[in-house]
């Protein structure tokens, strides 16, 4: 019988103290293939929960924290390196996601497990920022040529970047969709909000509620859910924080508005409110679902594909949702003679080149 | 090539030393990932240089420092061919930064 | 209820659904429909224990779904469900049952520091030997296993930060080429499985642990040696003592996971090697390697 533990947990962390060992095992199973282990430590740990949980499922918890923290301090030093080269242009530096979580000390940097490091930078300013990097030890990497013209031209960002003596990966993007979407909300926009970092000069993150929006919209407009459950965990967090200021909730609709972005914060709410039960204001959620609307048929594809994906926890329908909902992401950032050209392309190359990746 | 005329440890190396009084001594920075075994010559050299923090110290006070360390026959000449072959390895790893013009 | 209960036709119908087999702290559930393994673990684990409920590592060794299943068979490691590493002939099923044990301990246990080394243990105390590959190490290893030291592990010293202490973790010794034949002279009563060979690493057996290892698993043991192996033809046997900082600094270069404990691991090792005594030992035969140690538990 298929159970998505880990969900039903991360929603309500006391419900541990009920948990058997066999339930244990596929709690940690399910927490480890979804990146989540860290998190689950952290929040039991915020829960004075930690020491309730028995030893042998104590330890592989202990084991992600030891692993979070390291993390941590590794993403501090390599964002220390890429803000003194961009800095070095006269810009401040612009952090995305969990890097600017961390910076910014936000609840969503806690047990959060870090692969590459995002920043946005002035599409104006691309090219030279890309130069700079690279006199300063980063070299591009997808060498193919369709693929540097795919993430140049038409995604919204440089192919990813490596740091050859660090072997640090660092994703360049000069706007939060691709530059072939239907959606299309302003970078210069987040760029004069964002915000600076207390005790960072020359660093900055991006305005709460575009924190928010972006997170949103780099999930359900992405054509990758393998960490859907994360996203939706780091947005959870995200907005439990934030919701602490008075004018939040105006200022996050005002801004989905003003951005074109009401869509992916309807989702982004909606799915909260049924994944981890956010504590978000019905007027709010009653205001944006009268600005879009999210069908039966969407929230099946949806909530099937943002769970935990371990397969004990998922059924059949999970990978059908999964294709639909790859093909419409698609559907939103490339015009349909662009997609058709784009997955031919992708099928037709060779499988040797795919087995190198 | 010649040696800067000055030296200073790097900023922030958070470095952390271990020593069991024999001739070798660990020493660990957090920033940089590394651990160093150094022989005790090379350990006093970096001591004097981290005590002397966030101050940069001159080949000529380092060396007045070093020599009373060594053995009573020690000429000037031997400790700066000891400076020359542990400070631009100590620099090469990231541990310590040269000053071209000492203040 | 230990492995050597079960008749091998339970064995293997249990390794369909999944064994819950426990090595010292760690459990894992090994599934696999192939009677090499069945008959591996038969041999090498008779007296681990079987559990139930809950498994540290969910594993799978299984063919392929390809023609590898039949042509040349070949044999995959699936790590809950996700296979890792390249795949391998089928008759090195056992093989690779070990190398993705030691993948899982010294990639998710980082609660320890886990040092690439073997590691015994006599009268509390721990006798630790890291050394990169080729060293002589094992060979060694399972000399003294069988000369009054309790083996602890073959490959991984498991050092837990909040005792200083060395967790024990009791699995088969691996041993190569002439080490095999080595080891069956030096210890006739030793029991081995059959040598596979034409692996990555040449001819490969397991040695079975001695029973003490499982009887004491549960025992810790403090720091006392460390020792620094090398294995020369003919040579007569060296002991040197060398500097505790020598001896840290040997433990730091083959640690799997220090870059993760960071400025906490710096402290545990230098702890742990303020309570050790260091040295480099070159041997030229198995026996001048076991006296040596023998020298260095009366000191």
């Amino acid at each position: 019988m298929k159970q998505d533990l880990l969900q039903h947990t991360l929603k309500d962390v006391s419900s541990t103290t009920q948990l058997s060992l066999r339930d244990w095992d596929l709690l940690i199973r399910q927490a480890r293939s979804a990146d989540l282990l860290a998190r689950l430590a952290v929040l039991l740990q915020k829960a004075e929960l930690l020491d309730t949980v028995p030893p042998q499922p104590k330890a592989h918890l202990e084991s992600a924290l030891v692993l979070a923290a390291a993390q941590n301090y590794a993403v501090l030093r390599e964002v220390e390196h890429v803000q003194l080269t961009v800095n070095s242009l006269g810009l401040d530096l612009v952090l995305l996601k969990g890097g600017a979580y961390l910076v910014a000390d936000l609840p969503a940097a806690q047990g959060r497990l870090f692969s590459d490091l995002d920043i946005l930078v002035p599409q104006a300013r691309l090219n030279e920022v890309e130069a700079t990097l690279m006199l300063n030890g980063w070299a591009t990497t997808h060498h193919d040529p369709y693929d540097q013209r795919y993430y140049r031209r038409w995604m919204h960002e440089l192919p990813p970047m490596l740091h050859i003596r660090r072997m640090t990966v660092l994703d360049v993007h000069h706007a939060i969709v691709p530059a072939t979407a239907n959606l299309k909300p302003s970078s210069a926009a987040l760029l004069a909000a964002a915000q600076p970092v207390p005790g960072h000069s020359g660093l900055r993150v991006l305005a709460p509620s575009d924190m928010v929006l972006h997170s949103a919209t780099h999930l359900f407009y992405n054509e990758e859910f393998s960490h859907g459950l994360r996203d939706m965990s780091d947005l959870d967090l995200l907005l439990r924080h934030f919701m602490q200021a008075d004018d939040f909730w105006i200022t996050l609709l005002a801004r989905a508005r003003e951005l074109g972005l009401i869509r992916p914060l309807h989702y982004c709410l909606r799915y909260c409110t049924q994944l981890f039960a956010t504590p978000i204001p019905q007027a709010v959620l009653t205001e944006v679902q009268g600005l879009s609307k999210a069908s039966a048929f969407m929230d099946k594809l949806w909530l099937k594909v943002l769970g935990s994906l371990h397969p004990t926890a998922r059924d059949q329908g999970a990978a059908i949702a999964a294709q639909l909902l790859y093909l419409r992401a698609h559907w939103h950032r490339m015009p349909p003679w662009l997609l058709v050209y784009h997955l031919c392309a992708k099928s037709l190359r060779p499988r040797a080149k795919a087995e190198a990746n | 090539m010649p040696l800067a005329e000055s030296w200073r440890i790097a900023d922030n190396l958070e470095l952390t030393w271990r020593d069991w009084d024999e001739d070798e001594v660990i020493v660990f920075s957090q920033r940089l990932g590394r651990s160093l075994l150094l022989n005790a010559a090379s350990a006093r050299i970096l001591t004097f240089l981290a005590l002397s923090s966030p101050s940069a110290l001159s080949l000529t006070a380092l060396t007045e420092q070093l020599l009373p360390c060594c053995a009573p026959d020690t000429s000037v000449a031997e400790v700066m061919t000891l400076l020359d072959a542990t400070l631009p390895e100590f620099y090469r790893i990231g541990l310590i930064e040269p000053l071209v013009n000492s203040n | 209820m230990i492995v050597a209960d079960l008749a091998l036709y339970d064995l293997k119908s249990r390794l369909q659904q999944g064994l819950y087999l426990r090595t010292g702290p760690v459990v894992s559930c090994i599934t696999s429909p192939h009677p090499l393994l069945a008959e591996g673990i038969a041999l090498h684990y008779a007296g681990h224990a079987v559990e139930t409920d809950f498994a540290d590592f969910h594993v799978r060794i299984d063919r392929p779904r390809n023609l590898r299943r039949w042509y040349r068979p070949q044999v995959h490691f699936y790590f809950d469900d996700t296979p890792s590493f390249h795949p391998l002939p089928a008759d090195q099923a056992f093989p690779m049952l070990e190398w993705g044990l030691n993948w899982c301990v010294s990639n998710h246990c980082h609660q320890y520091l886990i040092i690439h080394a073997a590691v015994l243990e006599r009268n509390g105390k721990t006798l630790l030997l890291p050394a990169p590959p080729g060293s002589g190490k094992s060979t060694l290893c399972a000399g003294l296993a069988h000369s009054g030291w309790r083996l602890l592990s073959d490959e991984l010293a498991l050092i837990y930060p909040q005792s200083g202490h060395v967790v024990p973790l009791p699995r088969p010794v691996s041993l190569k080429n002439q080490s095999i034949n080595v080891i069956r002279q030096f210890a006739p009563h030793a029991v081995f499985n059959q040598t596979v060979h034409d692996t990555i690493k040449g001819s490969v057996a397991h040695m079975r642990a001695p029973q003490s290892a499982l009887d004491r698993a549960e025992e810790t043991a403090a720091p006392g040696w460390i020792v620094m192996p090398r294995f020369e033809m003919g040579a007569a046997p060296q002991l040197h003592e060398i500097s505790r900082a020598r001896g840290m600094m040997a433990l730091i270069e083959n640690a799997f996971n220090f870059d993760l404990h960071g400025r906490k691991g710096f402290d545990t090792l230098g702890d742990f090697v303020d309570q050790c005594r260091c040295y480099t030992f070159t041997y030229g035969s198995l026996a001048d390697a076991i006296a040596g140690c023998e020298q260095l538990v009366g000191s």
